[in-house]
């Protein structure tokens, strides 16, 4: 999407009829808009969201006409509220307009309700043709999809949050920007598929595969329904800890809380340390028993069994000096050993027979000298096995007390806590239990959820097995068999190209984003995009894992903005490479950034104006009057195709007008 | 046969060729929200490719 121009009618602040193009591509690529502070900038950037999404994030968000063009008719007459945006997508040039009419309420107060309202989408085809889209709402929400509005339309001031603990938007905008939206449909309406086939089975098929066909289906929807329900337990949780996260930093942060708060971190981070070691301990016991378990078992049946060979020692019976397969090999030959021969029936047979009843078997004298040797082994090995049992028992029964004793402690803090004077820090505390034991029981829940999915699971997997197996001699019926598996294969191959693809992407942005992190921060701290997808920051520490750290506000908004630097250029990339790939199109898309500056001191401030034209083909800014700065102007100025000052006027300061209202004025370049 | 093993009746090129069709057909259709006709054209595709 290249944005070519925006015109405005009576929007908000923006009185009468109000126009603005974008510079794009080449060298001049940066639309700058500068105001003072009030003067419109974020409502200039509501404008995109109104006009595409019906979105206004600021007070009074239905008060959408302006209070100047709506004081200038009579209650009951009409205003008309316009947005229009024209663009470029895919060659084609394409106008987009939302128009509301809205009529004046009676009343002291200046408002208006909207009667009536045109969303319109066109655009000029190869042909030169104008043609409209009939789903102007859908179309739009394909090219710039309301969910990552956020990463388009980039506010400064809050930005630093999606690298907070948001991964559902980091990975929602991976998935969509890097066009695997594809795959991620085609999964799911080959499942659909699968399920008419699936019916067809058991239209067409016996009894027994129809009700195999039914269970597999049944399974499916347990399945996909517990998921659902891990997912929003997890969606639960995350947000309960980052409403935790913030309580405890405001505990931190007060004076009357601050040391309890700062103690109790320790004795909680000192309790995490026992509870991994108990952890560890119960391990090293299960691997101990897991290889010398058998032993406290095993010893009375070696014990008696060497009670049982010594008492053959004792009668002789070991070693014998008879072999069992000497006897054996005299009467096979019909001979024995002096050369008389032993026909059978013969007396000299019977009685070299039986020799076989006082003979001792080879095998028995062997085993008998091996377990004689072991046994003594064996004893030291159960002996060995008891005290390194005796030794873990002792260990953990020390853990487990030093785990008492912290929790004792951690519970005095927190009594301590809601004894200070001051109904909040009371409150605060009560609302840091109410949210731990919440996120305790969210997490028990997401366990048994997870057991219950492996549960399912498993059986899943058996009635694969069963269906696998029956055969059908109704050729209709095995027919749409082959084609639900053939349908459900395909989708596990689609489901395995996502995978890959949304990881070779998480990589690629883990690069693109900290060659921009660290040309703007120039710090030795490097961003992870987690497996989780969450941004995490870290630091290399030689002959260490890297280290986790914690960074400002002004750093996470710097980590957002290139985030979402790193995801235009690589879609931009993957758009104009030669690779011809259906599913992995890539795209080409604006930056419209407000305050992008936020919280960075001047020097990083001169950093961003110096990146922001490289990070995507299209850079539209809008900077108050302050931030537009020699320093920053000096690095943005000469990349900006076009320029705008908001012109603000304040009706107490101006005679002519009772309403406050917005001018949009180029600005004839100095550069 | 788990869902991860190729069913015998199929070959990789079959696999692929549908893959590709179903891929185009999604394609075409990006810009709905809701893509009417999917489905069916997936069931087709798959028909006409698995007897």
């Amino acid at each position: 999407m290249e944005l070519d121009t925006l015109s405005l009618t009576n929007f908000r602040q923006f009185y009468g009829d109000q126009e603005l193009s974008f510079a794009s591509g080449g060298d001049q690529n940066v639309t700058v808009v500068h105001g003072s502070n009030g003067s419109g900038k974020t409502t200039l950037l509501n404008a995109f969201t109104w006009l595409f999404y019906e979105t206004i994030t600021l007070p009074k968000p239905d008060h959408v006409a302006s209070e100047r063009a709506l004081a200038e008719v009579a209650p009951g007459e009409n205003v008309t509220v316009r947005g229009e945006l024209t663009f470029y997508h895919e060659d084609n040039r394409h106008t987009f307009s939302r128009e509301w009419t809205v009529e004046r309420d009676s009343g002291p107060e200046l408002s208006g309700t909207r009667v009536d309202e045109d969303l319109t989408f066109k655009f000029v085809d190869e042909s030169g043709n104008t043609k409209t889209r009939s789903n102007p709402s859908s179309a739009i929400e394909e090219i710039m999809p309301e969910r990552l509005r956020e990463i388009f339309f980039f506010d400064g001031e809050t930005i630093d949050k999606m690298v907070a603990n948001d991964q559902t938007q980091i990975q929602d905008a991976i998935r969509n920007i890097m066009g695997l939206r594809i795959l991620d449909r085609a999964e799911r309406h080959l499942g659909h598929v699968r399920r008419e086939f699936d019916d067809e089975v058991q239209k067409y098929g016996s009894k027994e595969l129809g009700e195999i066909v039914e269970r597999k289906n049944e399974l499916e929807d347990e399945i996909q329904a517990k998921k659902d329900e891990k997912q929003n337990l997890i969606e639960s949780r995350t947000e309960a800890q980052s409403e935790l996260d913030n309580v405890r930093d405001t505990l931190s942060s007060r004076q009357e809380s601050r040391e309890l708060e700062e103690r109790r971190n320790s004795l909680e981070d000192d309790l995490d340390d026992v509870e991994n070691d108990i952890d560890q301990i119960n391990d090293e016991i299960k691997e101990l028993i897991a290889g010398e378990g058998y032993l406290p078992f095993a010893m009375p049946t070696i014990e008696a069994t060497a009670e049982m060979l010594n008492e053959k020692r004792k009668k002789g019976e070991i070693p014998n000096e008879i072999k069992t397969a000497f006897v054996e090999d005299l009467l096979a030959n019909d001979e024995c050993i002096c050369g008389r021969p032993l026909p059978d029936g013969s007396e000299p047979r019977d009685n070299v027979a039986q020799w076989q009843e006082q003979s001792g078997s080879s095998e028995l004298e062997e085993m008998a000298m091996k377990i004689t040797g072991r046994l003594t082994e064996l004893a030291d090995s159960q002996e060995a096995f008891y005290e390194k049992l005796d030794d873990y028992m002792e260990r953990r029964a020390a853990k487990s007390e030093r785990k008492t004793e912290l929790e004792e402690k951690i519970d005095e803090v927190s009594t301590r806590l809601k004894d200070i004077e001051g109904e909040d820090i009371q409150q605060l505390e009560t609302r840091r239990e109410e949210l731990s034991d919440d996120i305790e029981s969210y997490t028990r829940q997401i366990g048994a959820v997870e057991g219950k999915i492996e549960e399912l699971e498993s059986e899943l997997n058996d009635t694969n097995r069963k269906r696998e197996k029956a055969r059908e001699e109704n050729e209709k019926s095995d027919q749409a068999n082959r084609r639900s598996q053939a349908a459900e294969y395909v989708a596990t191959q689609v489901d395995q190209l996502y995978d890959r693809f949304q990881d070779e992407v998480r990589q690629s942005v883990n690069d693109r984003v900290n060659d921009i992190y660290q040309d703007i921060m120039a710090k030795d701290y490097f961003i992870e995009v987690s497996e989780e997808y969450t941004l995490k920051f870290k630091q290399r520490v030689k002959g260490n894992p890297d280290q986790e750290v914690a960074v400002s506000t002004g750093e996470r908004q710097v980590a957002s903005l290139s985030f979402i630097a790193a995801l235009v250029s690589l879609a931009r990339e993957r758009y104009e490479s030669d690779e011809d790939l259906v599913y992995f199109t890539g795209g080409i898309y604006p930056m419209v950034m407000d305050s992008p500056f936020g919280s960075l001191d001047p020097e990083y401030q001169q950093n961003v104006s110096q990146m922001a034209p490289n990070m995507a083909e299209q850079v539209i800014v809008m900077l108050t009057d302050s931030q537009w700065t020699d320093e920053v102007a000096g690095e943005m100025g000469p990349k900006a195709g076009e320029e705008y000052e908001l012109v603000y006027h304040d009706p107490s300061e101006e005679d002519g007008t009772d309403f406050e209202y917005t001018q949009i004025k180029p600005v004839v370049g100095e550069f | 046969m788990s869902s991860t093993e190729m069913p015998d009746h199929l070959d990789e090129e079959t696999v692929q060729r549908i893959l590709q069709r179903v891929l185009e057909a999604e394609k075409t259709r990006l810009h709905m929200g809701n893509p009417r006709g999917v489905n069916q054209e997936i069931e087709s595709i798959i028909r006409d490719e698995v007897e």
